[in-house]
């Protein structure tokens, strides 16, 4: 059956059940003469005589329990239905010769016949019909709440026939038919009682597994195949269920087959023995059913649930079992079977307790109100009525006491604390009853207060890690949190990540509901690395995600494993967690903020430091040389720039040598590769007077320092005597010439191999040399210059750069520097510099050449 | 049909169809009478509940009703004719011939049962036993119960009756002749408690009907029980003022109880209501008897005088025994042995009564032997008589053959066999436990017994 028919199937069981109790119950108040007399409704050849309703005609009659009605009216009589007949000739109030049964002779009697009425009035029957509709009540509430559980059907389907056992099989009969389709329909339940009572200890709280043919560990030897076989039958196999269920037909068929053929079925109450025999056993099974589950369950909390109903249906049950089946079985003494059935209200009582107290099969309860509103009431009722006694006791004799007003004055004042106590009792309560909720309010409040001061991610992520599971009782959770690399990596497993731009991270941006994995999976199928990501987390036991979202963007989100009950996650677990979620969310974003702060601090630490280092790498001085003037200077494109110079002086003095670099990236390890690049140039100049054969050597050491980074690097050896300028370019622009006289301006002839260093492991520099003469000016620079842009993104460009240059040459040096920088702004405008430009100006004046 | 929703309907309007014509068919009643009129149904039914209560002088007024509002009713007329049969054949013969007349409009049963009356009255006793057995085994129809036990009865098969009557009460607990003749067939068998339960039933049924009461006392007063048994009779004879029989058992309780003055009363007026014949003879013996017993040997004569004046068999041929028993008890043992032998046997050709007769006068023989002091003869004449079966007694017979086994017992005593006269005193309390001639024989046998 899909859920909804078999919700239609349950509730129609259920109403028709309900039906045929009212209907056995306003049957009662139907005007038919009745003598008093509880028939056992299976006897022929007479009725035989089960009770005798107090103080009725029967009674006064003398007609005893046991005795055999053989004769009503004139006519002898051997059914129930002959019986009925001829009552119905008499009016009430008629007196009616009977003719009884007894051992040895027949004893006539004359009955009078009264209202039928009255048979209700039987306190003990009240109070099975009580206890039948305490039964209904209790299943019908938790069918409602959780329609679709399999237990619940269970016990729903067994609320039903505790009703109809309490309500038609031990109804006090009559011989009218309607007792007759009552009573069978209450020993056709009793006969299914059993089955279910069964049934449901063995799925509840779940399903019973029994293990003892399972191997400890892969070394040990498998269990016999019987005992295996025995393991898969006893749990929960299709086998036992249809054993469990057809057991009580066959007995039920086996008695009425006795039944027609004319053989005496031994009965108990009523009721064939049989069916007794049946409840007794099933009920001895069903509690060891329970009393496992109340001894292996792994939760506390959901051992203490099972205890007491297990404690309740003991206390329900055994007085059954001894005043109701053994005695009279054993000892043919049916006098206390009512004491064997009077305790059977601890069960629904037990049950009633336990869904309130712990919301047993997961009930979420609505009582929680009521209960909270009764008390109170209960409470003030208790001091409107104490303050009405002590004033009554205060101003005993005055005319205050019987005053009216004065009363209402009282209630006037008692009334205004209902809000009050309403308030005080809601705590209490909470705690005894709702413990579930008021320790889920408590766990909020202490890890909203934990988390809120926390301002470690790390700390906030353990912390929800192990709250979290240890307040739900989880059996385990997992925090996926952002790394550097654009992912969402577990906390515990750097290696079990997912990618920020996944469809799994755009999808939990959207709420901080907690999401099943299986319909997550669905719904994600197409994007490859979000499926296979949720089957990775099912297949390790995960079932739930919860995002942690702050202002649509996700913060990170937890991964987590079914409670340890198995029980489905109820509202208020969602809701809850769902609270989690967005108290983690504001603290996850507290501490990443605090953390990018303290970032952001040690960056800007970290720029000075390498402004430090970079500025060191500037030289303090130009050198001084004769027929040589320079002029230089660096302006950084942020905090801090890639590019410097500097002037490598050597023991001889015949040389100079003058690098400059642009390290691409601009951090403390670009300024350390700048440092390292320097010392590299700085050693090998030593070693090698050739330019380019400097810079091959010096590649192949930058490459091997870093990978993927490039350093562009100019050298340039001088020798001021004879003016002769050799250099190597790798990856930097060609210093531009303007010749003496008017020789306009062009660049330095470019080497063959101009690659950066570092880019690859060997490149062949070459050296180019040139001769310079007096009145030259030389303007080395960074393509900071060329590629320095304007709001139409135009690169100031080498042609502009070459106008400048030729327009702002003169000897003075710092005033060509200020009018080509003057240019690169004006072409600039507001844009910001996007590079470094760093420049130095060499001019060869007459004293040069020696 | 392909459409599930329209397969449906169609099954449930087949369901309901099927269920409102089987409804109709067990509603509608089915004709079990042939008459015309609702009124006159409802007379026969009445009377043959009345019937069945053996009540029936009110059985014959409804079925006369019945008749009277359908005088083609063939099942009224049929018992009617069967009620009338005794005191008017030829009437009955009549009511049967218009019955017959309905035949063709009769249903099957209705044909059977006129067929029945109708070779019962001829006397064709084999066609009216084979029509009987279909009507039992058929209809399960009461009459053929009846007439079926009936003639097990006088053919002398009393367990075939017994067997009839019981098959007919598993099939209609309300079946009071069954519950009537069971309960006289267990106290032939000194099945006493037996007896008394079928009689309860059967007076529960018939509460305005003396007969059962006086059964039931009857029975009573055999098992001892003398308390119990006046009190039926007395009720018996406050529904039937002039029910003999039920005082000559009333005059038989108060003698069990020993109150012997009411016991002759009862006797005086059972003798003065029976008309005559062997119930007003068996009436003046227990008077005799009763004389006898308190030794008034002139009430003894008396009685003999009244019986002898009354000039009726078999009263007329009893007297010289009653007058040999009286002498023998006088102490005249010649005399009495002497009139013994002018002992003829009564004329007529009444072999119902025959055997008793004889076996009575055996029995007397036997006490005359007794007084005479001649405890062998008197012992094998009372054992032979005691050893007859003969036919089923009447419950007073019953009384007396405990009243010759207590005597039989004295003679077995007196014969030295004390352990054979203790077994017949137990018999006899087995049966009644408080029968005075039983107790008196076993205060005398206890008395030899510690004298020896």
């Amino acid at each position: 059956l899909n859920l909804r028919a078999r919700r239609t199937l349950l509730l129609v069981i259920g109403f028709s059940g309900l039906a045929i109790a009212v209907a056995s119950l306003a049957d009662m108040f139907v005007r038919r003469p009745s003598d008093g007399v509880v028939p056992y409704p299976y006897g022929r050849g007479g009725i035989l005589v089960r009770e005798v309703a107090h103080a009725s005609g029967a009674a006064a009659a003398g007609i005893r329990p046991n005795d055999r009605i053989i004769g009503i009216g004139r006519k002898m009589v051997s059914t129930p239905a002959e019986a009925s007949r001829e009552l119905l000739r008499f009016r009430i109030g008629a007196r009616v010769p009977y003719l009884i049964q007894r051992p040895g002779e027949p004893y006539p009697a004359t009955v009078q016949v009264r209202l039928s009425g009255q048979r209700l009035g039987d306190p003990t029957y009240l109070y099975e019909a009580i206890i039948g509709f305490l039964f209904f009540g209790i299943g019908y509430f938790v069918f409602r709440r959780r329609p679709d559980d399999d237990a619940v059907a269970i016990f729903f389907v067994l609320c039903v026939l505790f009703l109809l056992f309490f309500v038609c099989r031990l109804r006090p009969s009559s011989y009218w038919w309607i007792d007759v389709f009552v009573q069978n329909t209450g020993t056709i339940s009793l006969f299914l009682l059993p089955a279910v009572f069964l049934h449901f200890f063995l799925v509840f709280p779940r399903p019973k597994r029994l293990r003892f043919a399972d191997r400890e560990s892969e070394t040990d030897p498998p269990a016999p195949a019987w005992l295996r076989a025995l393991q898969e039958f006893l749990n929960g196999s299709r086998l036992l269920y249809a054993l469990i269920y057809a057991i009580p037909p066959i007995v039920f068929i086996a008695d009425l087959r006795r039944e027609i053929l004319g053989r005496p079925v031994a009965m108990l109450s009523g009721a064939p023995l049989s069916s007794w025999v049946l409840l007794g056993d099933y009920l001895v099974l069903g509690l060891a059913a329970l009393a496992h589950s109340a001894f292996i369950l792994p939760d506390p909390r959901e051992r203490r649930q099972v205890m007491q109903v297990f404690a309740g249906t003991i206390l329900g049950t055994l007085p059954l079992l001894v005043f109701g089946i053994i005695f009279p079985s054993a000892f043919h003494n049916d006098a206390y079977v009512f004491w064997g059935i009077a305790p059977m209200i601890f069960i629904p009582l037990t049950f009633a307790y336990a869904i309130v107290r712990f919301q047993l099969l997961n009930v979420r309860v609505i009582v929680r109100r009521s209960i909270l509103y009764t008390a109170t009431t209960a409470v003030i009722f208790a001091l409107y009525a104490g303050a009405i006694a002590a004033a009554n006791a205060f101003f005993s004799g005055s005319r205050l006491s019987s005053s009216k007003p004065f009363v209402f004055g009282i209630f006037l004042v008692v009334i205004p604390l209902f809000e009050y106590f309403r308030r005080r009792l809601q705590t209490p309560i909470d705690k005894l009853f709702f413990r579930e909720k008021y320790d889920y309010q408590r766990a909020v409040l202490e890890i909203s207060e934990a988390v809120a001061g926390q301002l470690d991610i790390a700390r906030v992520a353990d912390y929800l890690t192990a709250q979290i599971p240890s307040v739900m009782r989880l059996s385990g959770a997992e925090i996926f949190l952002p790394d550097r690399e654009g992912h969402f990596a577990a906390r515990g497993d750097r290696e079990e990540r997912i990618s920020r731009r996944s469809g799994l991270a755009q999808y939990l941006r959207g709420s901080a509901a907690p999401r099943d994995t299986g319909p997550l999976r669905g719904e994600l199928w197409a994007d490859r690395e979000s499926r296979e990501f949720l089957a990775e987390l099912e297949g390790r036991g995960f079932q739930l995600l919860l995002p942690i979202v702050y202002r649509e963007k996700l913060m990170a989100f937890m991964a987590l494993k079914p409670k340890l009950s198995e029980e489905k996650f109820s509202r208020d677990d969602l809701v809850l967690l769902e609270t989690l979620s967005n108290q983690a969310a504001t603290a996850i974003e507290t501490a990443a903020l605090h953390d990018e702060m303290t970032q952001q601090a040690e960056f800007r630490r970290d720029l000075e430091i390498a402004r430090d280092i970079q500025t060191s790498l500037f030289p303090r001085e130009f050198p001084r040389l004769p027929g040589l003037r320079f002029a230089g200077g660096s302006l950084p494109a942020r905090v801090v720039g890639g590019d410097f110079y500097d002037f490598l002086s050597f023991e001889s003095r015949d040389r100079l040598g003058l690098v400059l670099g642009d390290v691409s990236g601009k951090s403390i390890p670009a300024s350390l590769l700048m440092v390292a690049s320097r010392e590299i140039v700085y050693a090998g100049s030593r070693s090698f007077e050739d330019p380019g054969a400097l810079f091959r050597e010096s590649n192949r050491r930058i490459y091997e320092i870093k990978r993927r980074m490039f350093v562009a690097l100019a050298y340039f050896l001088i020798e001021p005597r004879s003016l002769a300028m050799r250099y190597a370019i790798g990856g930097q622009p060609l210093p531009l010439l303007v010749r003496s006289g008017n020789g306009g301006v062009r660049p330095l002839d470019a080497p063959e191999f101009r690659l950066p260093l570092g880019a690859l492991r060997d490149v062949p520099y070459d050296t180019k040399e040139i001769f310079l003469r007096p009145g030259d000016l030389l303007f080395f620079y960074t393509d900071g210059f060329t590629e320095a842009m304007n709001a139409q993104m135009e690169p100031f460009g080498e042609e502009r750069l070459m106008e400048s240059l030729a327009a702002h040459a003169s000897p003075d040096l710092d005033g060509t520097a200020r009018g080509i920088l003057s240019d690169v702004r004006r072409h600039t405008g507001d844009m910001e510099q996007y590079d470094d430009m760093t420049f130095v100006l060499m001019s060869v004046t007459e004293g040069g050449r020696s | 049909v392909k459409n599930r929703k329209i397969r449906g309907a169609l099954l449930a309007v087949g369901v309901i169809g099927a269920a409102a014509v089987a409804a109709a068919l067990w509603l509608v009643p089915r004709r079990t009478l042939t008459t015309t009129s609702a009124s006159a149904r409802r007379d026969y039914l009445a009377g043959m509940e009345d019937m069945q209560r053996v009540y029936l002088r009110d059985a014959e007024q409804r079925f006369e009703s019945a008749v009277s509002k359908d005088p083609d009713f063939a099942m009224a007329l049929v018992a009617l004719a069967y009620l009338r049969e005794p005191a008017d054949p030829k009437g009955a013969r009549e009511l049967l011939a218009r019955a017959d007349r309905m035949r063709d409009r009769l249903l099957p049963r209705e044909k059977l049962i006129v067929e029945l009356a109708q070779a019962d009255v001829r006397g064709n006793w084999q066609e009216a036993g084979r029509v009987a057995q279909i009507l039992k085994d058929e209809y399960e129809e009461p009459r053929a119960y009846m007439y079926l036990a009936k003639r097990a009865t006088e053919q002398g098969q009393t367990s075939a009756a017994e067997a009839i009557y019981r098959e007919w009460l598993e099939n209609d607990p309300n079946a009071a002749p069954a519950y009537n003749y069971l309960g006289y067939a267990a106290a032939y068998r000194g099945d006493f408690d037996t007896a008394i339960a079928n009689l309860k039933k059967y007076a529960f049924m018939a509460p305005d009907e003396a007969n059962p009461f006086d059964s039931l006392g009857e029975i009573q007063c055999a098992a001892g029980r003398y308390d119990e048994a006046i009190a039926e009779l007395e009720r018996a004879i406050r529904i039937k003022p002039d029910f003999e029989a039920a005082y000559e058992h009333l005059g038989l309780a108060f003698e069990g109880k020993g109150d012997l003055r009411a016991a002759r009363a009862n006797f005086e007026k059972a003798y003065a209501m029976y008309p005559g014949g062997y119930p007003k003879f068996l009436a003046g013996y227990q008077l005799y008897l009763l004389a006898l017993r308190q030794k008034d040997f002139a009430a003894a004569r008396d009685v003999i005088a009244r019986l002898t004046q009354l000039g009726q068999e078999p009263a007329r041929s009893a007297i010289p025994f009653l007058e040999a028993a009286l002498e023998s008890e006088e102490g005249h043992y010649q005399e009495a042995l002497a009139r013994l032998a002018e002992f003829r046997a009564p004329p007529g050709d009444d072999s119902k009564y025959a055997s008793d007769y004889e076996q009575s006068l055996r029995l007397l023989h036997g006490r005359i032997e007794f007084n005479a002091g001649h405890y062998r003869a008197a012992a094998e004449l009372i054992s032979s008589a005691l050893a007859d079966p003969g036919r089923n007694r009447s419950i007073s017979e019953m009384l007396g053959m405990m009243r010759y086994r207590a005597l039989l017992a004295r003679a077995l005593a007196h014969l030295g066999d004390l352990p054979g006269a203790e077994r017949l005193i137990q018999v006899n309390r087995r049966i009644n436990p408080n029968y005075p001639e039983t107790t008196e024989a076993a205060a005398e046998i206890a008395g030899m017994a510690r004298g020896k």
